[in-house]
């Protein structure tokens, strides 16, 4: 438990990108934050399943913004060849540091081949027509959001795929996709408003 | 006994039921008086959308051309397959479908307008039934103003016409007792009622109704329906209106049975809702409390309102997810209220609580700080997620979270969100991962709101003891009345009206 763990300096990772591309370079950021507060010096190790240590940082000198100590660096990872890989993170102190009990974390990616095809994707209101900005646009673990005019795009593999829409108060089937080369699609979301205490959009 | 006033009916409680009551015993010409234990009107109704359900062919339904009747009301609230009907009271059904175009004409009469458009509901009714009334004009007199608060409408309305008509309201006085002659089939006399620390006895020559509002907020009471309900369940409508089973504990201290109590379990409705609004210690659905409504102070924060639960993982008092996150069914309820693994506490699930990052908030547009979260109890933040674990601190969280199991619920969570399947819950397609610092902690846990049973009556609302027998002179009306399991206003205006009327009929 925490509380018996006084002097434990945990960790946090984010910015973890999705998916990333089998081989290539992608980045990271990891914190450590000491339970005292106190600022802290020392090195950040990503360590992949075979134990093997693939990226090493030092944390910065200004905690993270909005964080009350929380100590970071940017590291490069290098992306393996599987389509899932799961790294350990662990926090190395400096030597001057005093005791302390690092506890380790880890994160996960998803990896695929280099995308070959760009998908343009236009989403409006089914009633309205108006452009859906802020929509969720997944393709299997490719992701991108809708801007303002409603439109994303995907750097995707060839593939078939369930082309699924997410948005608060707005619903839409998957849709079946088959990625041969570059392609557009326009899809519409229905409007579900809130007109219920028990609300039935909320999810 | 010696009595301090003397009136023919004494309403209990100035919620819809006991103001319907109130204007109704006046229309039929016996003197009122009503008591409220809170420092103004309105009770659960103040709060509440302004649904005001009542079908049969009333005169919106007609304007709209929807076809209804009160045979088809009645068919619909008594209708076997579905759990918010299967267990009503017939003999309630039927005179509540026969008096509900009289009852919405009897709202019209006094001044209660609506907006026309009729509603859908998700529930036995097969046609529009409802409709909303408008929301009191005076913002300063809604307590959750500007959010809907439509019942503040109904509920102004009918005391203004209370009043208009002779009704006494009064204000900060609750009801301590009800005082019926000894022996069997004795009458009631009066109630004592208690304000500023005095004992204040009230002859009713007539009769007196009990509109008190329901049980959900008393943990002993509502554990008979469903001893799962301890105390961390907060109910909806408080910190105004206590749902606190006072009616009807006064009415079973003089012999008067509960009815049709198999209802309040019926898993259909909301008797148990999901927190909308979550950091804050009451985040009913559609209740939101703004920093200007007259109770902030008591509110303390307005919670941070979650449209999507893609946006947090929901994490038991040992810092594991139990169940899918975006269902709202009696499915989620039921895995929230288990037990798991408090060997101190066995009945009740313990606290809930939503788990999310930097990135929501950032995708949400959530303020987490005050006033929006309310961080003595009901919310925390964190640098890591570790950390937060030691963070969350609550009366009703018995043990600190572990953080290396909170740790892991959000790695294993975050796992299921790179590879697109929840293999713990079968989320759909878990799309954010909890990874961006600061981490939050926000208080979650279920919600209690509809009483579905009470007090058992006759078809004139008249209360039943525990031998089958009408007490002579009590009523009731409303939420803290058994047999008709219909969520909202509807049930409560109708017999409200019937109470009224049959009590002030009744020789002194």
């Amino acid at each position: 438990m925490q509380h018996d763990r006084p002097n434990a300096i945990s960790l946090a990772v984010w910015d973890v990108p999705m998916p990333v591309v089998a081989g290539e370079t992608f980045s990271i950021k990891i914190g450590a934050k000491s339970a005292s507060g106190r600022a802290l010096a020392g090195r950040v190790e990503v360590i992949d399943s075979s134990g093997t240590v693939v990226a090493t940082g030092t944390l910065g000198g200004a905690p993270w913004p909005e964080t009350e100590a929380l100590y970071w660096a940017a590291l490069d990872v290098q992306a393996l060849a599987q389509p899932f890989a799961e790294y350990a993170v662990r926090f190395i102190p400096d030597p001057r540091e005093p005791a302390y009990d690092a506890l380790a974390t880890r994160f996960s990616i998803a990896i695929t081949a280099k995308p070959e095809h760009k998908l343009t994707v236009k989403v409006t209101e089914q009633a309205t027509a108006a452009a859906l900005e802020g929509v969720e646009v997944r393709l299997g673990s490719f992701r991108a959001r809708t801007n303002a005019a409603g439109r994303a795009e995907l750097n995707v593999c060839e593939g078939e795929y369930q082309l699924q829409l997410f948005r608060t108060a707005h619903i839409a089937p998957a849709t079946p996709i088959k990625i041969e080369g570059d392609a557009s699609v326009e899809l519409t979301m229905l409007h579900v408003p809130e007109d219920h205490p028990d609300a039935r959009w909320v999810r | 006994m010696e009595w301090h006033l003397s009136t023919d009916v004494v309403v209990i409680g100035a919620g819809a039921a006991g103001l319907a009551a109130a204007v109704s015993a006046r229309d039929h010409g016996a003197a009122v008086v009503v008591v409220e234990e809170n420092f103004d009107i309105g009770g659960h109704a103040m709060l509440s959308g302004g649904r005001v359900h009542l079908g049969g062919g009333n005169a919106l339904q007609k304007k709209f051309n929807i076809k209804d009747s009160p045979d088809q009301v009645f068919a619909d609230w008594i209708n076997y397959g579905r759990g918010d009907s299967r267990y009503n009271d017939r003999d309630l059904v039927r005179v509540f479908a026969d008096e509900c175009v009289p009852t919405f004409q009897f709202l019209l009469d006094n001044g209660v307008t609506f907006i026309e458009k009729p509603i859908v509901t998700p529930d036995a009714s097969t046609v529009p039934r409802v409709f909303v009334t408008h929301e009191w004009h005076i913002p300063s007199e809604v307590i959750a103003p500007r959010r809907n608060r439509n019942g503040s409408g109904l509920v102004r309305r009918l005391a203004e016409s209370a009043r208009n008509k002779g009704a006494q309201i009064l204000l900060k006085h609750e009801m301590m007792q009800i005082v019926r002659d000894q022996g069997k089939g004795g009458k009631v006399r009066g109630i004592v009622a208690q304000a500023g620390g005095k004992d204040i006895a009230i002859e009713a020559k007539k009769g007196i109704v009990i509109a008190t509002g329901g049980h959900t907020g008393n943990v002993n009471f509502r554990r008979m329906f469903d001893p799962r309900l301890t105390e961390e369940y907060q109910q909806a409508g408080l910190p105004y209106s206590f749902q606190g089973a006072d009616g009807e504990l006064a009415a079973m201290d003089i012999g008067a049975s509960l009815w049709a109590t198999g209802s309040q379990t019926s898993e259909a409705g909301p008797a148990i809702t999901k927190t909308r609004h979550v950091g804050c210690r009451w985040g009913y659905l559609s209740l939101y409390f703004e920093t200007d409504s007259p109770i902030f102070h008591l509110c303390k924060a307005t919670g941070l309102t979650v449209t999507d639960w893609q946006e947090a993982i929901l994490v038991d008092q040992t810092g594991r997810r139990f169940w899918n996150e975006v269902d709202s069914s009696y499915a989620f309820f039921n895995a929230a209220l288990g037990n798991h693994g408090d060997k101190t506490k066995l009945n009740g699930g313990g606290p809930i609580w939503a788990i999310f990052d930097a990135d929501a908030v950032a995708r949400q547009k959530w303020k987490p700080r005050p006033p929006h979260v309310d961080p003595d109890g009901y919310f925390a933040s964190a640098d890591t997620i570790f950390e937060l674990a030691g963070r969350i601190k609550n009366p009703y969280q018995k043990q600190p979270i572990s953080g290396d199991v909170l740790q892991e619920t959000v790695n294993r969570y975050n796992s299921f969100v790179t590879t697109g399947a929840d293999a713990d819950f079968n989320k759909p397609t878990p799309l954010h991962k909890i990874a961006k610092p600061p981490f939050h902690a926000a208080w979650a846990t279920p919600i209690l709101h509809d009483s579905l049973t009470g007090l058992r009556t006759d078809t004139n609302a008249q209360v039943i003891d525990i031998r089958g027998e009408v007490i002579p002179g009590l009523y009731c009306a409303g939420e803290s009345q058994g047999g008709f399991a219909q969520h909202g206003l509807g049930r409560c205006l109708v017999f409200g009206r019937i109470a009224g009327r049959h009590a002030s009929q009744r020789n002194s």
